[in-house]
């Protein structure tokens, strides 16, 4: 299989991309926005390195992106599912009239040369296995850190072409950036006090993250709190929030849908507590507590304060 | 400001069957209005009572969506469209964004298309970049505001590490966030509006579409081949007391 893995001029996720495609792929092709990415992507396992501009222009960049693909006739084609990348990977695939795979969390190749996508549907109570079969390329969206970032290697290099578009059509016009009040980023967090719907509202996250502070930590939150409203959407953990790997993950009335913990099962310490003895969460978890979340986050609270 | 809406009737909960031919049992639970698509017409009712014009909200499904589209008129939406036939059923991301825009085509000129980001039960949030990207305008994904001024649209977009300001012409296209916009409640006028109105149903050739393998089922490249239960935790649960985890708590974050 010959696979184009869409590289980010912004991240490293392309990296992850290119080692699980190197399971399964012949010759794998990094679509790099800028060449600074190359080095990455040939530590990554990349065979070869093709260089497009970077357009301040999201459907501008989709357009250049979908030509540069078709032009390198590949089997498959995956993006880095970040805001920017999920929404190239969908101009693309319209683009090129091909398919499209949210989201996948798991890839290989069928007997038959596939590329076979699967992905938790219908908030995770349902595991999906999608092939395009006719359509090229096959295409599909990877959240970041789905799959492991190798460990990358400076100066690696391999060969580059450069493609160049003549012009290109001004969609819309970037006119500034305001970033997000600074804190711990859920992705680097080494403590996350993770609460789901069982937390009864945002009283409850306002005591999850009294807790989280004094962890040195940060919240975080699955899919059916902050659809409740319980707290925002950038502390959403799973499938369509974040990944974490903190080195301890303490869960509060999370039952435990795929949803969520995809995006959660690379903790190293995972504590789960829910009156349910038989929430899913407990399979994801190294400890469990059967109990009410409030009263046992009430106990680790003053056990913690009274430590200083 | 013509702004047609393009919205989405999903399952109340989200424990839904599969059939035999893995396409999604849908009739066995409540369905309601998808929470992004809330804001998407918010929206649309705001820059109307603004700017002037008129606010069209389409869907594609089931016949039962007509439910969906009244409960809009009543919240103040002027005019209602449904895409249902069998030939739409089975449709992937593609095939629904080609749907949508042969009609947004055959319907138009519209002035703004907006969508939700992403549907609560498929969750791709692909429908509305595909569609864009199949009608040739701009499009941002990911906003939690807009404003019009002098022939501009502004959107906001949410990232992963902060907000982004664009700046477009019309026409465009717009994903919003849940919660971006609360849905208006419906008055005792649009209610009234609602029951009496006429909720225009399309066929595939009424929006232009003769070739029927470019849509539903056939007209998707993805196939959905196998579908499982939910896959079991890579943990075992060791079953401890809250005094127990202190002491975890404290020797992991010593």
């Amino acid at each position: 299989m010959k696979t184009i893995v869409y590289f980010e001029k912004m991240h490293l996720h392309g990296c992850e991309l290119i080692a699980k495609a190197r399971e399964f792929s012949k010759t794998i092709i990094a679509l790099c926005e800028n060449e600074t990415c190359c080095p990455a992507a040939f530590s990554a396992g990349a065979d070869e390195a093709v260089v497009i501009d970077f357009i301040y222009d999201d459907c501008a960049q989709g357009d250049m992106a979908a030509e540069t693909i078709n032009a390198l006739a590949a089997d498959s084609v995956l993006f880095p599912a970040t805001v920017r990348g999920r929404f190239l990977s969908g101009w693309v695939a319209a683009k090129l009239e091909t398919g499209l795979t949210a989201d996948c969390t798991a890839l290989s190749v069928t007997d038959s040369g596939l590329l076979l996508q699967r992905r938790p549907a219908f908030g995770g109570n349902l595991t999906a296995d999608i092939l395009c079969m006719t359509a090229r390329p096959q295409m599909a969206s990877v959240r970041p850190s789905v799959f492991p970032m190798p460990i990358i290697k400076e100066n690696a290099t391999g060969p580059i072409r450069y493609f160049k578009k003549s012009s290109s059509i001004e969609y819309i016009k970037n006119i500034g950036f305001t970033p997000t009040e600074n804190r711990i980023s859920l992705g680097e967090a080494k403590v996350v006090i993770a609460g789901g719907k069982g937390v009864g509202g945002k009283k409850g996250f306002e005591k999850l993250a009294k807790l989280a502070k004094l962890l040195g930590g940060t919240v975080g939150a699955t899919r059916s709190a902050v659809d409740a409203g319980f707290i925002t959407y950038d502390y959403q953990i799973g499938q369509t929030g974040q990944t974490v790997r903190p080195e301890l993950y303490i869960g509060f009335g999370i039952s435990g849908t795929v949803q969520h913990t995809v995006g959660m099962d690379s903790s190293k310490v995972v504590i789960a507590v829910n009156k349910d003895r038989s929430a899913p969460i407990f399979a994801h978890a190294n400890y469990g507590i059967i109990g009410d979340w409030e009263e046992n986050c009430d106990r680790i609270i003053s056990a913690l304060e009274n430590r200083v | 400001m013509n702004i047609l809406c393009l919205i989405k009737q999903v399952p109340d909960s989200l424990e839904v069957r599969m059939g035999s031919d893995l396409t999604l049992q849908r009739d066995f639970v409540a369905h309601v209005l998808n929470k992004a698509d809330e804001s998407a017409v918010e929206l649309a009712l705001q820059l109307r009572d603004e700017h002037g014009g008129k606010v069209t909200a389409m869907t594609m499904g089931l016949p039962r969506a007509e439910t969906t589209l009244r409960e809009l008129i009543s919240r103040g939406v002027d005019e209602a469209i449904l895409l249902t036939d069998k030939a739409f059923a089975g449709a992937d991301t593609l095939a629904t964004a080609r749907a949508l825009t042969a009609a947004a085509q055959v319907l138009g000129p519209f002035d703004l298309l907006l969508f939700g980001r992403r549907a609560a039960d498929g969750e791709t949030g692909q429908v509305g970049p595909m569609a864009a990207a199949l009608m040739g305008i701009p499009c941002v994904a990911n906003i939690t505001s807009a404003e019009f001024k002098e022939d501009i649209l502004t959107a906001h977009q949410l990232t992963e590490t902060g907000t982004i300001h664009w700046e477009m012409k019309l026409p465009s296209a717009l994903t919003l966030c849940e919660w971006s916009y609360a849905l208006r409640l419906p008055t005792i006028v649009g209610l009234c509006k609602a029951k009496r109105a006429d909720i225009r149903i399309m066929t595939p050739v009424e929006i232009g579409i003769e070739d029927t393998t470019k849509i539903g089922l056939k007209g998707s490249p993805t196939m959905v081949t196998h579908v499982s239960a939910r896959p079991s935790g890579v943990r075992s649960t060791k079953w401890i007391t809250v005094e127990e985890a202190i002491d975890i708590v404290k020797e992991v974050c010593k």
